[in-house]
C-alpha cells in the first residue's frame, strides 16, 4: 500500500506539470499522506533543516488534520514548511515539497474544510 | 573573470568563487549558521539560500559557484520567507533559556538571526530541546537541548584540532545527534579540551565548564584568602567584550583589568606573567641539562595543557621528550599556597584559594589532574576563562571602560617582557632563547626580537640558533594547532630532521587564540588574523612596557629562588614546580 501511494503522489506532480487536473481521493487523503510521509522519512539523511525538521512537522500537522484538530494557523504553517522544502539540499526534500505543493493546491478544499 | 548580477547590480568576480564570497566582497550580507571558510562548507543549514534566475529551487550561497551571466537575488521575499521558516524549524528544537546561557551575552548567532528575521515565538512554541542530555567534561560540556546540528564542531575537531572527538550520528535521519562517544564524558572520549569547538558553536551548546559560581562562593567565604592570577594572553583580549578593538595595546586595558579584579573582591591580585618567567628558568635549565648530559631531545614544552593531553593520549611514546615543568599558572598556585601565604602572610595553605584567569578551557581540566597538588593541597582551585571574567565584570555592574588603572603591589605580579609574550605562538621559545643563550654564552643576544619565531601563517616555524662560544647549533621549532602537531610528529617519526627544542601549543595561534578567549564571528575576522592582532599587542607591550625583557632579570623571580626555591632545577623546585606526565586512555567508537 505504502509504495502505491508514493507512486501515486509522484504521478500527481508529473501530471500536474502536463497541466492535467490532478487530485488525491478525498476519502482517505490524510491517511494516504501520512503513509507517504512515513515512506519518505526512510530516505531522510538528517543533514539539511527544511527536510529533516520540516517533514516531521508536516507529519504532525497531517495528524492533526486526521483527527480534525487544526486551526487556520496550522494551515499557514503547513504552507510555509512545504514551500520551504524548495530550499532543501537534495531531491528527497525537494521532491516531497513539490508533490505536497500539488496536493495543497488541488485538494485545498479537503484541507480548508477541516480548519476550525 | 565572470560577470554576474547581484541584487540588480552588475559585478565582476573570479571564476569558481562561491556566491557567498562574491556577496561578502561586495558588501552584501548573507547570513550563515553552519559555514566556516575552508573548514565547513557543507550547505547544511540552508540559511544562506538565495534565488538564482532560471533555477526553480533555492540554492545555498556558501557552496554554489558563480557562473557568468548568473542573476542572483539574496533578499527577495521568497528568500526571506525561506530563512524565516528554516529558523522557525530550528527554534522548535531549541531550549530557550538564554538568560542563563553562556552565549546570552549577544554572541549567539542563532538568537541574533531569530531577531533579524522576526521569528515570533507563537510560530515555534513550545520549543523543546533536540535531545535532553548534557555531556559533561572538566573543561567543556555539551548541552544537546540547544544543538542545531550545524556540524561546525565536528569540522573544527576533525580538520583543525585533528582529535576527531565528535561524530554526526545520522542513523535516525529525522533525529540525528552530534556527540562524542555516547554515554561517555568528554574526559573519557579523547577530547583535549582545547575549546576551539566552543568558539565556533553558533549557539550555547558547547561551552566552558562554569567556574563562576565556585569563585563567587570562595570570595564570599570570609575564611578563604582568595588570590587571583591572570595569564599573559588575557590582557590581549579582555578589552574586546567591552568594545575595545581587537589588538588594543596592553597598556590601555591591563590596569583596568587589575582594578576590576580588586572590585570583584579578590583579596590579592597577582600575575601569571611572573611564573611565565619562572617557567623559563625551570624549562631552560632542564633544556641545558639535557643538552649537557645527553638527555632525551628534542625537549618539548609543557605549558599548553591541551597539547599535553594530546601527547598523553595520542603519542605517549614521546612522553620522555616532554618537559617535566608544570604550566606557569600551576607553578604560580603552588608557590602562592606553599610559600607565599604561609611564610609571608602567615596564612595556612588550606585557607588560600587560588583562581586563574586563563584564555584556555583545558586549564580547567589541568587543575583537576590528580598530580597537581602537594600534601592534599590543590595547586589551583578554579579557572575562569576570559569570557567568564568578562561575564562576571558585567554581572557586577563594573564600568570597565571608565575604571582607573591599578597596579598590584604584590611581588608575584612583577614580570618581564619575556613573560608577556608567552601568550603568542613562538613566545615561549623566544623567551627561552633569550635566557638560554645568555646562560650558555655568558653574553646577551644581539637582538632579542626574534622575528622568525613570530607569526601564525605557518603551523610549523623553524630556526637555528648558533652558539659560537659553546660551539652548539641548536635547531628549534614552534608548532601550533592540531594540524601542525600532527605534521611535526610525521617529521619526528621519519627522523627527517634533528631538533633540540620544540614549542608546542594546542591552539592555532597559541594562547591568544585559546578556547576561552572572546568570540569573534568568522565573517568579521578570520581566526588567524585575530591571533595575529592579539599577539602584536603582546609584542608591543614586551618592547615598550617593561623594564626588563629577559626572564632571568626578573627580580621577583630571583628573590623567590633566593628565599625559597634555592636555584632552578633544585630539589625544592622539582617538588613544587615539576610533575610527571603519563599515558591517558580514552574510548572512541
Amino acid at each position: 500500500m505504502s509504495k502505491e501511494i508514493v507512486l501515486k503522489i509522484q504521478e500527481l506532480y508529473e501530471n500536474w506539470i502536463k497541466d492535467d487536473m490532478t487530485s488525491l481521493d478525498s476519502a482517505n487523503i490524510f491517511a494516504n499522506l501520512l503513509e507517504y510521509v512515513e515512506e519518505t522519512k526512510k530516505d531522510i539523511c538528517g543533514k539539511c533543516i527544511p527536510c529533516r525538521d520540516g517533514i516531521p512537522q508536516i507529519e504532525n500537522i497531517f495528524r492533526n488534520f486526521e483527527i480534525e484538530k487544526v486551526t487556520k494557523n496550522d494551515l499557514v504553517k503547513l504552507e510555509n514548511y512545504v514551500e520551504n522544502l524548495r530550499s532543501s539540499k537534495c531531491s528527497v526534500g525537494i521532491d516531497f515539497g513539490k508533490n505536497m505543493e500539488v496536493v495543497l493546491r488541488n485538494n485545498f478544499n479537503d484541507f480548508y474544510r477541516k480548519v476550525r | 573573470m565572470a560577470k554576474i548580477i547581484l541584487n540588480g547590480k552588475s559585478i565582476s568576480a573570479k571564476n569558481g568563487q562561491t556566491i557567498l564570497s562574491v556577496a561578502r566582497e561586495n558588501g552584501v550580507e548573507i547570513p550563515t549558521l553552519c559555514f566556516l571558510e575552508e573548514i565547513n562548507e557543507i550547505g547544511f543549514c540552508r540559511i544562506c539560500v538565495v534565488e538564482v534566475e532560471g533555477e526553480k529551487d533555492l540554492v545555498s550561497a556558501c557552496n554554489t559557484a558563480i557562473k557568468s551571466g548568473m542573476v542572483v537575488n539574496t533578499d527577495s521575499q521568497r528568500v526571506l520567507d525561506s530563512r524565516q521558516a528554516t529558523l522557525t524549524l530550528l527554534a522548535k528544537k531549541h531550549r530557550f533559556n538564554c538568560w542563563v546561557c553562556p552565549r546570552g551575552d549577544g554572541t549567539c548567532d542563532f538568537y541574533n538571526l531569530l531577531k533579524d528575521y522576526c521569528v515570533d515565538s507563537f510560530k515555534f512554541d513550545p520549543a523543546e530541546g533536540r535531545h535532553d542530555c548534557v555531556v559533561p567534561g572538566t573543561g567543556i560540556y555539551q548541552d544537546q537541548t540547544k544543538c542545531i546540528l550545524c556540524k561546525r564542531c565536528v569540522a573544527v575537531c576533525n580538520n583543525v584540532v585533528t582529535a576527531k572527538v565528535y561524530k554526526f550520528r545520522d542513523e535516525e535521519g529525522t533525529d540525528p545527534i552530534v556527540s562524542p562517544t555516547p554515554r561517555l564524558p568528554f574526559d573519557e572520549a579523547g577530547c583535549i579540551f582545547c575549546g576551539q569547538c566552543t568558539k565556533v558553536c553558533p549557539t550555547g551548546t558547547l561551552a566552558e565548564t562554569d567556574h563562576i559560581e565556585r569563585v563567587e562562593q570562595a570570595i564570599r567565604n570570609p575564611k578563604k584568602h582568595v588570590i587571583v592570577q591572570m595569564a599573559p594572553a588575557i590582557r590581549a583580549a579582555i578589552g574586546e567584550p567591552f568594545g575595545y578593538p581587537i589588538g588594543t595595546p596592553v597598556r590601555e586595558v591591563e590596569g583596568k583589568m587589575y582594578r576590576a579584579l580588586k572590585i570583584l573582591g579578590f583579596d590579592e591580585v597577582t600575575d601569571t606573567n611572573f611564573s611565565a618567567d619562572l617557567t623559563i628558568m625551570e624549562e631552560g635549565t632542564e633544556f641545558i641539562d639535557r643538552v649537557k648530559n645527553s638527555g632525551t631531545l628534542p625537549l618539548f614544552t609543557s605549558c599548553s595543557p591541551g597539547w599535553v593531553r594530546y601527547i598523553e593520549m595520542y603519542r605517549p611514546e614521546y612522553l620522555a621528550n616532554l618537559s617535566s615543568a608544570k604550566s606557569p599558572h600551576m607553578m604560580h598556585g603552588a608557590i602562592l599556597k606553599n610559600f607565599y601565604a604561609p611564610k609571608s602572610k602567615d596564612i595556612a595553605p588550606e585557607d588560600v584559594y587560588v583562581v586563574s584567569i586563563m584564555p584556555c578551557t583545558a586549564k580547567k581540566y589541568e587543575i583537576s589532574r590528580p598530580e597537581m597538588e602537594q600534601d592534599g593541597i590543590r595547586d589551583v582551585d578554579a579557572v575562569l576563562t576570559t569570557r567568564e571574567l568578562a561575564r562576571m565584570i558585567k554581572k557586577h555592574g563594573i564600568d570597565f571602560v571608565n575604571l582607573e588603572d591599578y597596579k598590584p603591589e604584590n611581588k608575584f605580579a612583577e614580570y618581564t617582557g619575556a613573560g608577556t609574550i608567552f601568550g603568542a605562538s613562538g613566545g615561549v621559545m623566544e623567551a627561552a632563547v633569550r635566557t638560554v643563550y645568555e646562560i650558555l654564552e655568558g653574553e646577551s643576544l644581539g637582538s632579542i626580537d626574534l622575528e622568525m619565531m613570530r607569526g601564525v601563517e605557518e603551523d610549523i616555524k623553524e630556526a637555528t640558533l648558533k652558539l659560537p662560544k659553546t660551539g652548539l647549533e641548536v635547531n628549534v621549532a614552534i608548532v601550533h594547532g592540531g594540524k601542525g602537531i600532527k605534521k611535526m610528529f610525521e617529521i619526528l617519526d621519519k627522523g627527517e630532521k634533528e631538533y633540540h627544542f620544540i614549542e608546542f601549543m594546542g591552539c592555532p595561534g597559541g594562547c591568544v587564540n585559546g578556547g576561552g578567549q572572546p568570540i569573534v564571528k568568522e565573517e568579521i575576522m578570520d581566526q588567524f588574523k585575530v591571533a595575529e592582532l592579539r599577539a602584536s599587542a603582546l609584542y608591543d607591550s614586551d618592547q615598550k612596557d617593561t623594564e626588563f625583557r629577559r626572564s632571568h632579570l626578573n627580580k621577583a623571580v630571583k628573590w623567590t629562588y633566593d628565599e625559597w626555591l634555592e636555584k632552578p632545577g633544585s630539589h625544592v623546585a622539582h617538588k613544587y614546580l615539576h610533575t610527571n606526565y603519563s599515558q591517558k586512555k580514552f574510548r572512541k567508537e
